[in-house]
Formats: C-alpha cells, structure tokens, sequence
C-alpha cells in the first residue's frame, strides 16, 4: 500500500516531467490551469502518465471534473489507490 | 525609427477581442487592437446592401437582462446597450413537417414546458426530466454564474469539457423522434450536430435562451458602436487593415509583424482569432507539440451559405427564424439544416441559411467553379423554400449571397462558428506555454456573443490572478 507521501512524490514527479514544471510550483493549492499552466488539451496527457505511475484506470466521471488543484488530485489518486487495493 | 511599444496588443476586433481590450485598459495598461479587415467588429457589425442593413453575425441572445449575466457584463465595461426583449409566446418557429404543425418556442420554464406537453402529450415526463436536466446544468456552469458570488475565484479555473453529448440526453430522455428534432435544432445555431455537442455546450449557448431572448436596438452594430465608444473613452487605439502574420518573443516583450511589414512591441498579446490561424504566426514553443497536433486536428464547424435580401413592402414577419425540421433531422444530425432569419428592423430584411461544408479545399477555388458552386446552392435553397413555404418566395426580394468564402474574407475562418467544440475533443483556455501570451474567443469556451464575452472574462481572472500573487 502506497503512503500518501509516496503518492504525491509520484504525481508530482509524473507531472513535472510530462509537462517539465518547475519543482517549486508543486504547491499542493497551485491550480492546473491558473497556476501550473495545464489547459484541458494537457488533461489528456496527465490522465495517461497518472494511469501508467499508478497502474490505475481513470474514469472521467462527475469526480474528476472536480479536480482543480494538485491536492484534490492527491486525494483522488489516494482514494482510487485505496479502492483498488 | 523606436517601434511603438504597448503594454498590450490585442489581434482581432471581434467580441472577445473588444472586451479584452476594455478589461486591460481598466487595469491601467496602453492597449491596441488590430484587426485585418477594413472595419472594427466585421462579424458583428453587418452591411449594407441594395439601400439596407443586412445583419450578419448577431440576431439574438438570451441572458442579457440587467439582472442577468450578460447584462451584468455590459455593465461592468460600461457599457450602455438598449435591448428588448421578443416575443415571449414564440421568438422562433419551427414546421415539424412529420406531423404538419407549426410549434412556436416560448421562452419563461413554464410556457415552455406547458407547450412541449400540449405537443407531445405522451412526452410529459422526459419534457419534466429534460428541463431538469438543463436547468441544472445552467446553474451549476460557473461561468454562467458570474454575478450570483455562489463561486469563488478557483472554481472558474476548471476544465469545461463533459463528455456526455446531447444526442445522449435526448436519447434518455425521449422515445418520439419528432421532439428530439425540435430540441436539438438549436444545435445549428452553434455549429455542432448533436451526436458530437457536449450538453453542457449545449446549456450554454442554447440553455441560455431558456428563460428570456433579447434582441439589441439596433442590431450587431449598435453594439459596436457602444465598444468603440467606450474604447475610445478609454484611450485605446484601434488599427484596421493590419492583420497580423508573426508573433516572436524577444527577452520579456513579444514583437508583431504585420503584412504590410510593419512591427509593434507589447508586453502581452492576446489573440482573439480563429486557433489554426493562432498556430501560424505564434512562436513554436507556444503549445506543447502534442497539443499543437490535437489542435490541428480540431474539426472546422460547418460553414454558412446565406442568401439575403428584404422583405417586400406591406409583409411583416414576427419571428427571429424559421426552421423546418423532419423526422429524421435528429437521426440525420441536422446535416444540411436550413433556416430562414427575419430582422426586427424596417424594412425587413432576411437571411436563408443553409448549413454546407466549410473544408477549406471546397471553397478555395477558381472563380469560375465558385460561381457555379454559389448558382447551385442558391437553387438548392430556394427549392427547399418552395418546397415547405412557396409563398416566402414572393414575400422575399433576395439581394445577394454570401458564402464561407465571403466569411473567410472577413473574419478568417470558413466555418461559421470557427474550430468546433466537440465532446470527444479538447477543449482550449486562453493560456499558452508563453508567458503573457493568451488566446480568447469563441474558441475557448462557446460560441456566440455570451460565450465570446466570458472567455475574456476568464482571462481577466487569470491574470489578476496572477498579479495579486506576484503583489
Ligand atoms: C451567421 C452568424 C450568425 C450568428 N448569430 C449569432 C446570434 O444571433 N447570437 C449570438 O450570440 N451569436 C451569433 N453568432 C456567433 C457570434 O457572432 C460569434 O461567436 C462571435 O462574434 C465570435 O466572436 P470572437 O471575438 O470570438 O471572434 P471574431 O468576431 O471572429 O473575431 C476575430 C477577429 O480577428 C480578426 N483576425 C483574424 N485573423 C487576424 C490576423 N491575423 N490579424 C488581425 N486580425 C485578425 C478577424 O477579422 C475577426 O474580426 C453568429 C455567427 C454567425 C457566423
């Protein structure tokens, strides 16, 4: 089972080196859009390298639409982790 | 000679284009628009044919109420728009041809739905759900929601792209093919069939006109004329005939060039046009490559052929369009929709729209093979007229034609509603990977005055945004 610290390492480390961010942008209130700069056309990719990090499947459901900054991310992952475990 | 330096550029005076324009402005900054054709707002603001106003690219809108988002817009530029409302029994008609009765849309929940019942009686509970459905996607479309302070800044900044299409709510909501054709005919009025429109897009162009549709005193260019005067008022300059064909980064400056070779600087640039066009002259680092492929890839709305002309003295016609809708339109995703738009003005004037493929390689052609192709789809026009209401022909005196081609000309694009927001597709922000380098408009969250209007607006949050976090 993956600790929530090992998770966000994931993400971030799959994030910043798909869209090449910055380490210090990696705030978990930074915002994709307003803060990170990731547009919709840029969620395609980010579904696909969370998928492989996480062997998961992500679905887009009325969930996902919710996710606005790294930390519900983080909290998504953890929960689809859990679910799958 | 030192080039003109600006602290903001904005390429294209459509909607998004204008009121980018006063939203910088209003942040302190020297703002310039350019525009490549002769005129400010050429979409918006129509023309003049055979001694008449012939409006082009604006008839009608629903929210703009003071009380609503879109008069709530206006105001907050300053702007002063006289509108009024249509008429609230039926702003658009539509002959359901299958059964041979003309329904006339309401708008106000209640009429509408008491008129759906009485038409298809055996409907009522999907016509309950259906309404359901777009009442409360309306309210919960932050961007639609501006004025009511339910949502705080962050939740703007979310990706507007839900994959469930119209087709498929209608399909759930609906056995009757005939009501399915008459909601979903709306979906012309944005240029994406139904099989492909997200309901949420759906809401927002369409939903929108749910509650009340208004026209402005006026028309289009009324409008404008209130921009430019604002704009003027606000110091900013507006440049026609300069379009634009390169954008570089030099250091912390962006530097544009133009066709007839001239160059300006500016701190930021936003770019109000069509995102192929956006591609071509911005610097290559401006979307990550795969991105620029799905961009590429995004498909054109179709394009429309528009016969206009006035109508004859002593007819007067009350309504905004006339559609004619069989049963299979739905089925048929409303290929080759037509319809027949009437002005409010005096004397009356008309446009018969069809709906025809806006492929760039089918309209830019040799002279000769135009004129052909302009003949045959006139004939094709007037034969469907003839065909569901001859007595239009005698009541219409045509004037002229206009073809995506004509569009291309003045606003850049073919289709007539620019890149098509389908919901198996991305959908754009007005970010870019430059710094200072934003793209608004149609493209970026829905087509129509509304749409083009809040894209603007979005980026105006972004950019305050950013600003108090640098503060
Ligand atoms: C026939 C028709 C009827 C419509 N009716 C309605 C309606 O009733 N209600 C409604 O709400 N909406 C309506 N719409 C939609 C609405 O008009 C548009 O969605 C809206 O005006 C788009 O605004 P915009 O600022 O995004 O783009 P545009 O108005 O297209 O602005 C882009 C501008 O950029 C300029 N440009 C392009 N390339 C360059 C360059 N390289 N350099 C400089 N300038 C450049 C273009 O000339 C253009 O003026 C209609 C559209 C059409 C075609």
């Amino acid at each position: 089972m993956m600790t929530r610290e090992e998770i966000i390492k994931t993400v971030n480390d799959s994030l910043m080196k798909e869209f090449e961010l910055k380490p210090e942008s990696m705030k978990p209130d930074a915002n994709f859009f307003a803060d990170l700069g990731l547009d919709s056309l840029d969620a395609v990719d980010m579904v696909v390298v969370l998928e492989q990090a996480f062997k998961v499947k992500i679905r887009k459901n009325y969930e996902v639409g919710k996710i606005m900054t790294l930390n519900d991310l983080y909290n998504y992952i953890e929960n689809l982790v859990k679910e799958n475990g | 000679m030192a080039m003109q330096n600006y602290d903001a550029a904005v390429i294209g005076s459509g909607i998004s284009g204008m009121t980018s324009s006063l939203l910088f402005a209003k942040k302190g900054k020297r703002v310039a628009v350019f525009e490549q054709a002769p005129h400010i707002a050429p979409l918006f603001s129509g023309f003049d044919r055979g001694g008449v106003h012939i409006e082009s690219g604006f008839h009608y809108s629903g929210v703009l109420g003071k009380d609503e988002i879109g008069g709530l817009l206006f105001k907050e530029l300053g702007l002063n728009i006289p509108v009024e409302l249509c008429s609230q029994d039926g702003y658009d008609d539509a002959y359901l041809l299958k059964s041979g009765r003309l329904f006339k849309f309401p708008f106000g929940r209640n009429l509408f739905e008491q008129r759906l019942i009485e038409f298809f009686p055996y409907e009522k509970e999907g016509i309950k759900k259906y309404l359901n459905l777009v009442y409360d996607q309306l309210s919960k479309i932050p961007f639609l929601n501006f004025h009511k302070r339910k949502y705080k800044n962050e939740e703007f900044f979310c990706f507007l792209d839900d994959k469930i299409t119209l087709s498929e709510v209608l399909n759930n909501c609906f056995n009757d093919e005939e009501i399915k054709s008459l909601l979903s005919f709306s979906s012309v009025l944005y240029g994406v069939p139904p099989s492909k429109a997200s309901f949420v897009l759906h809401c927002c162009c369409s939903g929108i006109m749910f509650e009340t549709v208004w026209k402005i005193k006026g028309g289009g260019a009324a409008l404008v004329k209130e921009f430019k005067r604002v704009m003027d008022n606000s110091g900013i300059s507006v440049f026609c005939n300069k379009k634009v064909i390169k954008i570089e980064v030099e250091k912390d400056k962006k530097k544009l060039t133009f066709s007839d070779g001239s160059q300006i600087l500016c701190d930021i640039c936003i770019s109000s046009i069509h995102p192929k066009e956006f591609l071509k002259i911005a610097p290559p680092e401006t979307y990550r490559e795969k991105n620029v492929r799905r961009i590429q890839a995004l498909p054109e709305t179709d394009g429309f052929f528009i016969l206009y002309g006035k109508v004859k003295d002593g007819v007067r016609i009350d309504t905004n369009n006339m559609g004619f809708l069989t049963e299979d339109s739905f089925k048929k995703d409303h290929k080759n929709a037509y319809y027949v738009n009437f002005s409010n003005a005096n004397p009356q004037t008309v446009c018969a729209v069809m709906a025809v493929d806006s492929a760039e390689k089918l309209w830019n052609i040799s002279q000769s093979e135009y004129e052909q192709k302009k003949k045959e789809i006139s004939q094709q026009i007037k034969d469907e007229i003839k065909k569901r209401k001859p007595e239009l022909l005698d009541q219409i005196e045509f004037l002229g034609i206009a073809t995506p081609r004509t569009q291309k000309r003045f606003v850049n694009y073919y289709g007539s509603y620019g890149i098509m927001h389908a919901a198996d597709g991305a959908n754009l922000l007005p970010i870019t990977k430059v710094g200072g380098l934003f793209l608004v408009g149609q493209a970026t969250i829905s087509p129509g005055l509304i749409g083009a209007m809040i894209s603007s607006f979005l980026l105006d949050k972004i950019v305050s945004r950013a600003e108090n976090k640098n503060a």
